[in-house]
């Protein structure tokens, strides 16, 4: 039976692929980007977030998420998670079975059935956990039930192969053009990315690029260009989302007492995006949405 | 035109609100008509009371001071507002027969049980509908000419039942009492200075004094006189103005086919009409309603169901309410504007679901075409069009009848025993044993209600005759039998449940602590209960943030909300009433969910004494974790056709969650699904950066208000101050 390590799920989810869809968040991701919105996704194993002005210091845990590290949690500390009243502490990631995973999908079918929506794998990266990404995209498919993964891009080109003939489309990031930025922001070079994004378009799957701006760190007008550039010369991208920049996950660095610098504090004002909007769709035809 | 507009709304303002607006005008004011009325009853207390209370009618009309204006296209009425029969003739008579109601031991029964708000049994007047599209082929004359050929068909039975002769003599002193009025208006009109307001008021008028309506405007002025007269001096609701779209369509095709009226003066009268209901500031909203089906099974959507709602957006109203009656053939792009202006914070719109009423009223016996063709009214409800006079006399709240099996039938706030005795807290040794119970005072509470209800609706036509409204009824004609007692064709009562996921959240809290993890037992619980959770404020976070909770598709909960509220609607649905009719079960709260809160004792979801009750079948305020399509498919439990009286669910919204075109086919799709698989009544709550500051300061009570973030939605409870301070200025700026 294959499992996996669940970090959330998303219901009336309307953004990431069309219709109202389920997203099922994976936990596990090769790339440490540094404006993170999920940074509790990025390690396989489970992790604790203490939010600590939810606390109400009732003393139910025993107080130990002061004393012990939230990483890799004991089992004193997940014990302890059940006991606190007001949920100011929760575990990231829960194994689960592909079956159990189905049987949420099959809950919401009807919405599916009427929006044309479905499933999004989305992580963390869902290449991380291939075969429970692959199992499930393959059930889903069984069901009638259309699927995008949302995807790094950073993995072997043989296991996003697989995936194309369960996958409707693609959500590909595209995070920095300039190699050495890539790896400044990201952790790894885009080599590898660019290469596999090429593949998959030569192999005909619909891919859509998820562009995720941040302003002053990789809003530079040459990539902006370049992403209506990949854009025109990928003839399946079939539209460009970008992805503003948002602040809500520094609270998130906050509970999992990790550090977050060196990104805004702020959202990217109204007339910024539709400066970067403008930017690109000023050298593409094709779409260019912000969901 | 914006100009002129400008100073009408403010015209229109103050003949609702200034109460200086009547200085000087001719005629009596509501106070000097309260005191003759009060005379009038002495003088007429040998009468019947259809007879009595028509010639209170006629005094009100014949005297009231009215104004005309040439700022306003409809007259106003210093009556309005007042409802003064309530307080003489109605109040009167109940007080005549409210011994017979509740005699003995009753009385007090039905007090304790009342006033602990663990039930409500009423005189209801406030939920029927006249026959619209007789009002507006027949007008006050031919209304009043159809009941005289009626009443001479009838004459022969007089003797025998001397009551049609009352019947008929009462609608013909108010419907002639209504043509004095319309000549006193049309005289007053020609008064006005020579401009087009006035002109067309006259105008108007003199042809409503003697006939139909022939024109667009005529119409609209049929039907606020009506709704008018109806609702102020003869005090019986109208509790929708129609489907507006089908009613006046084929006056506005005319009308424009021969250069009549402009599309823009169609604007403006409609405009005019629905600002009134606005200017009123009424409570619980006037509502039209747009759609349906045609004959030929096409949508009754048509090029004046857009120009209305266009106008009503425009001109940002909240008043009158709006209803949409949705099925598979409504056009797209209607339900697209109508849900583009609901994110945009026109929340007064709702959703009613077509496929549900048809299947619904054809298992209750309703032809297709009556199904079809089922109007609007209320909030959410529906009923036979042109034929039915719908009650709903009894209430019962399902959070106090859980508290009585928790104290053996005992009220714990009063002290008093209002139900029955089944068995100590500590008897109970299993969740199914305490379930029991709390059935067992659900139809306990449900069977005293309904047994009242039916001596109290034998009487609804003595307390309040309803000669105007049973004119506009053919069936009640031919009987000779007044609407609010056997003379509509369909007569049925509705029997509501209220707060059904208090209850349902509170029974699984139970089970889940007290007999699955033996944390404390039930008499325990109920002792913290009975403290309202003093000294056990973590025990109380604990049972607010359980996510077991109704409205998040999940097991227990739903099945457990289904359950009881269906053993209701199965143990009353079409049981005879006291009308003719018989009963219908509906799970609706009006606004009891948060009038009914103090007297109700703290509940084991949660909930402190006085904090809000659950609304409808919607999840209870906070508690829907997982969003808007698990409260629909927990919605989409219930069997439909079990509530033949209202089954409505209200869906919370933060506008970033359906923001640009994906936004409005995601809730177009929601709404869809849910229509389809047969759901009753839809309402979307789109939040703004109000609420977002509001449930920043009152966290408690937003606990499943949701934003999107980015690619994901979250709790707005579940992220930190700051980042709620950032999103609201970004709130701000949208």
């Amino acid at each position: 039976m294959i499992t996996g390590t669940v970090l959330d799920f998303e219901h009336f989810a309307i953004h990431d692929g069309p219709g109202i869809r389920m997203v099922v968040f994976l936990k596990g991701c090769p790339l440490r980007c540094i404006w993170c919105h999920t940074p509790e996704s990025q390690h396989r194993e489970q992790e604790l977030l203490f939010y600590e002005d939810r606390c109400i210091g009732c003393g139910c845990c025993g107080n130990v998420f002061d004393k012990l590290p939230l990483a890799s949690p004991s089992q004193e500390q997940l014990d302890a998670v059940s006991r606190c009243p007001v949920r100011a502490v929760s575990v990231a990631g829960k194994e689960m079975t592909v079956d159990a995973v189905a049987a949420e999908l099959e809950k919401e079918i009807m919405f599916f059935n009427e929006s044309g929506g479905g499933l999004t794998i989305s992580g963390g990266e869902p290449l991380f956990q291939f075969e429970f990404t692959l199992e499930l995209a393959k059930r889903a498919k069984e069901r009638g039930i259309g699927c995008c993964i949302e995807t790094c891009g950073y993995g072997r080109f043989e296991l996003l192969e697989q995936l194309i003939p369960y996958t409707d489309i693609f959500l590909f990031d595209y995070k920095a053009t300039a190699p050495e930025l890539h790896r400044k922001l990201t952790g790894v070079d885009n080599f590898l990315i660019l290469e596999n994004l090429r593949k998959l378009n030569a192999s005909g799957a619909k891919i859509i690029l998820r562009c995720p701006l941040v302003p002053g760190v990789n809003d530079q007008e040459e990539h902006l260009c370049a992403i209506a550039n990949i854009a025109n010369e990928l003839e399946h991208v079939e539209a460009i989302h970008i992805e503003p920049y948002h602040p809500m996950a520094r609270g998130k660095y906050q509970a999992l007492k990790r550090s977050c610098s060196g990104i805004p504090e702020e959202f990217p004002s109204a007339d910024t995006i539709e400066h970067w909007k403008a930017v690109i769709s000023a050298h593409t035809g094709k779409m260019v949405l912000i969901p | 035109m914006i100009k002129q507009w400008e100073i009408d709304r403010e015209y229109l303002e103050r003949k609702f609100t200034d109460p200086d607006f009547y200085n000087g005008v001719p005629g009596k004011s509501p106070a000097e008509l309260k005191e003759e009325l009060i005379s009038l009853f002495e003088k007429t207390e040998h009468l019947p009371h259809p007879v009595a209370k028509a010639e209170a009618f006629a005094l009100i009309v014949n005297e009231m001071q009215v104004s005309v204006s040439n700022c306003d296209y409809f007259p106003a009425f210093s009556i309005w507002g007042k409802k003064l029969l309530a307080s003489t003739h109605q109040a009167l008579w109940r007080n005549e027969i409210i011994s017979e109601i509740y005699p003995g031991e009753d009385a007090a029964a039905h007090a304790a049980m009342a006033e602990s708000r663990t039930v409500q049994v009423r005189f209801d007047y406030e939920h029927s509908v006249p026959d619209w599209d007789a009002v507006l082929e027949l007008g006050f004359s031919g209304l009043l000419e159809r009941a005289c050929r009626y009443e001479k068909d009838k004459s022969p039975e007089f003797a025998a039942h001397p009551e049609y002769r009352d019947y008929f003599a009462a609608i013909k002193i108010e419907y002639q009492a209504i043509l004095k009025l319309m000549e006193r208006l049309t005289a007053e009109a020609a008064k006005l200075p020579a401009q087009p307001k006035g002109a067309a008021l006259h105008e108007a008028l003199l042809q409503l004094q003697k006939g139909s309506a022939r024109n667009f405007y005529e119409a609209l002025l049929q039907i606020w006189l009506y709704f008018l007269l109806s609702e102020y001096v003869d005090v019986i609701q109208t509790r929708t103005f129609g489907n507006l779209d089908r009613i006046l369509y084929p006056y506005y095709k005319r009308d424009l086919d021969s250069g009549r009226y402009t599309e823009a003066e169609i604007r403006y009268f409609i405009r005019s009409f629905m600002y009134q209901a606005t200017a009123m500031h009424y409570t619980v909203g006037h509502p039209f309603y747009f759609g349906g089906t045609n004959a030929d099974g096409s949508s009754a959507i048509n090029e004046l169901s857009y120009l209305i709602l266009d106008e009503y957006d425009k001109i940002g109203i909240f008043d009158p309410k709006l209803q949409i009656k949705v099925s598979e053939n409504t056009p797209v792009d209607f339900i697209d504007r109508a849900l583009d202006m609901i994110r945009r914070g026109q929340n007064s719109i709702v959703f009613v679901g077509e496929p549900c009423i048809i299947r619904t009223m054809l298992k209750y016996g309703y032809s297709l075409r009556e199904a079809q063709t089922a109007d609007i009214k209320g909030c959410y409800e529906y009923c036979a069009r042109g034929g039915a006079v719908e009650t709903a006399p009894v209430t019962v709240n399902a959070a106090k009848v859980l508290g009585l099996a928790l104290h053996n039938g005992v009220e714990v706030l009063s002290g008093k025993r209002i139900g029955l005795e089944t068995g100590e807290v500590s008897t109970f040794k299993n969740f199914r044993q305490l379930y029991r119970a709390f059935l067992r005072q659900l139809f306990f509470m449900f069977d005293r209600s309904v047994e009242f209800a039916l001596r109290i609706e034998k009487h609804l036509d003595t307390v309040k005759p309803a000669p105007m409204l049973s004119a506009t009824f053919e069936e009640s004609l031919r009987r000779a039998v007044d609407g609010y007692s056997r003379g509509a064709k369909y007569n049925n009562s509705n029997v509501w449940l209220c707060a059904p996921a208090t209850a349902a959240d509170s029974l699984t809290m139970i089970k889940r602590y007290v007999f699955d993890r033996k944390e404390l037992t039930l008499a325990e619980f109920t002792a913290i209960l009975d403290r309202d959770f003093a000294g056990d404020e973590v025990f109380r976070q604990r049972l607010l943030h359980d996510p077991e909770k109704y409205g998040n598709n999940q097991e227990l909960p739903d099945r457990i909300a289904v359950h009881f509220a269906s053993a209701v609607a199965r143990r009353y649905n079409g049981k005879p009433n006291s009308r003719g009719g018989f009963f219908t079960t509906a799970l609706h709260a009006s606004n009891r969910f948060v009038q009914w809160a103090d007297q109700v004792e703290a509940t084991a979801d949660g909930r402190k004494r006085g904090d809000e009750l659950s609304k409808n079948i919607t999840a209870t305020q906070g508690c829907s974790f997982k969003g808007a399509t698990a409260l629909v498919a927990s919605a989409l439990k219930f069997d439909s056709s079990l509530f033949m009286a209202d089954l409505p669910v209200d869906v919370m919204l933060h506008p970033s969650e359906v923001k640009g075109d994906a936004g409005i086919a995601a809730m177009r799709s929601l709404l869809m699904t849910f229509i389809k698989h047969y759901g009753h009544a839809l309402q979307f709550n789109v939040m703004d950066v109000n609420v977002l500051r509001k449930a920043q300061k009152e966290p408690e009570k937003y606990r499943n208000l949701q934003v999107r973030i980015c690619g994901w939605n979250v709790l707005w409870n579940s992220i930190p101050r700051r980042e709620q301070d950032a999103y609201i200025r970004q709130a701000e700026r949208l």
